[in-house]
């Protein structure tokens, strides 16, 4: 088990041992994996954009000055190179309306969830993160896998921290629409069994 | 009212991705990944460098358009005596009675395609320049 930080296998690889490049490789590989493929929904295609961004970080990484956590830089790394696939094929998913749910809705849908087979849970709640449009979806992932402040998340999207407490809202609201939709026929059957 | 909803959406949004599972790679992700990050590293023993360097090329220019302005101002015969060194005159004499003999228009013909010739390597060149770069960025 490895034990060095970040920065002593980066000096390393810039040192000339190349493949201590895979060490940073293997550590950050699933989460880095799990951001591409929340984003752009294909898992072949999330693959490819995730090994495109680990080359670039490589092909750069005598330019990692060391001011920020290597984890934030090879996720803002993805982050463009996702947003770059998504334009290069055009890939626009429908509008997720935002809508206003009170309490008891969201206390039925995990009351819901929480009754349902836990493989069908994990079904839904994996479906509902494919139907979230590709920037939200990151955010969210990027908030709840790792150990980011907001201020941090801010950089690596590039924006301000007000801006990405706003995004992080608006995405809850938007997951919470969409399992709403997802859940509609349980929903009704609960209510209709007197729960409110 | 809001605030008390907010935080219910807040805490339903952490229920929900508490069961939002870590995706993984396929197994030979990290080799791809080395194999591609290894490849692109350009060696010195093959990166092309010109055997005369743009500085170079520029202060010959600067040389030879200075001698061009300042040599049929400031020359005469009696002090480019040198040029007559060596003497060419043999070869001369011996192109003159030579058997072959070039109408004027195989002449311009040959100096022609030898222009051409020379146009077409650059163009050459660059294509071979651009197809290696091609090649490069696909590695």
């Amino acid at each position: 088990m490895d034990r060095f930080s970040d920065q002593h296998y980066i000096n390393r690889v810039i040192a000339g041992y190349s493949n201590e490049f895979a060490v940073l490789v293997d550590r950050y590989k699933n989460l880095v994996f799990t951001l591409a493929f929340r984003m752009i929904k294909d898992r072949q295609q999330a693959e490819e954009v995730c090994q495109d961004a680990f080359v670039k970080a490589y092909k750069s990484l005598y330019t990692f000055k060391g001011d920020s956590k290597f984890s934030t830089w090879i996720y803002k790394i993805t982050y463009n190179t996702c947003l770059d696939h998504l334009k290069k094929f055009k890939k626009q998913k429908g509008a997720v309306y935002l809508e206003d749910l009170s309490g008891y809705e969201l206390t039925a849908i995990e009351n819901i969830l929480d009754d349902i087979a836990e493989e069908e849970k994990n079904r839904k709640i994996q479906q509902s993160l494919d139907l979230l449009p590709a920037q939200d979806a990151f955010l969210l992932v990027l908030y709840y896998f790792d150990d980011l402040t907001i201020e941090e998340i801010a950089k690596v999207i590039g924006v301000n921290a007000n801006n990405i407490k706003i995004r992080l809202f608006r995405s809850r609201k938007k997951l919470a629409s969409i399992l709403r939709e997802q859940l509609a026929p349980e929903i009704i059957a609960y209510y209709e069994n007197g729960n409110r | 009212m809001k605030m008390e909803i907010d935080r219910q959406l807040e805490g339903f949004a952490d229920h929900i991705m508490e069961a939002a599972a870590l995706e993984s790679t396929s197994v030979d992700f990290t080799s791809k990944v080395m194999l591609q990050a290894l490849a692109s590293q350009k060696s010195d023993v093959t990166l092309y460098k010109p055997l005369i360097s743009n500085s170079v090329f520029a202060g010959v220019l600067v040389c030879f358009i200075a001698a061009f302005i300042y040599l049929p101002e400031n020359t005469t015969p009696q002090n480019m005596y040198w040029l007559s060194y060596p003497d060419f005159s043999p070869i001369y004499d011996l192109a003159a009675s030579s058997v072959f003999k070039f109408s004027e228009m195989t002449t311009y013909t040959i100096v022609f395609a030898t222009l051409v010739l020379f146009v077409q390597i650059c163009i050459l060149k660059k294509h071979f320049d651009n197809q290696f770069e091609k090649c490069n960025m696909q590695a």
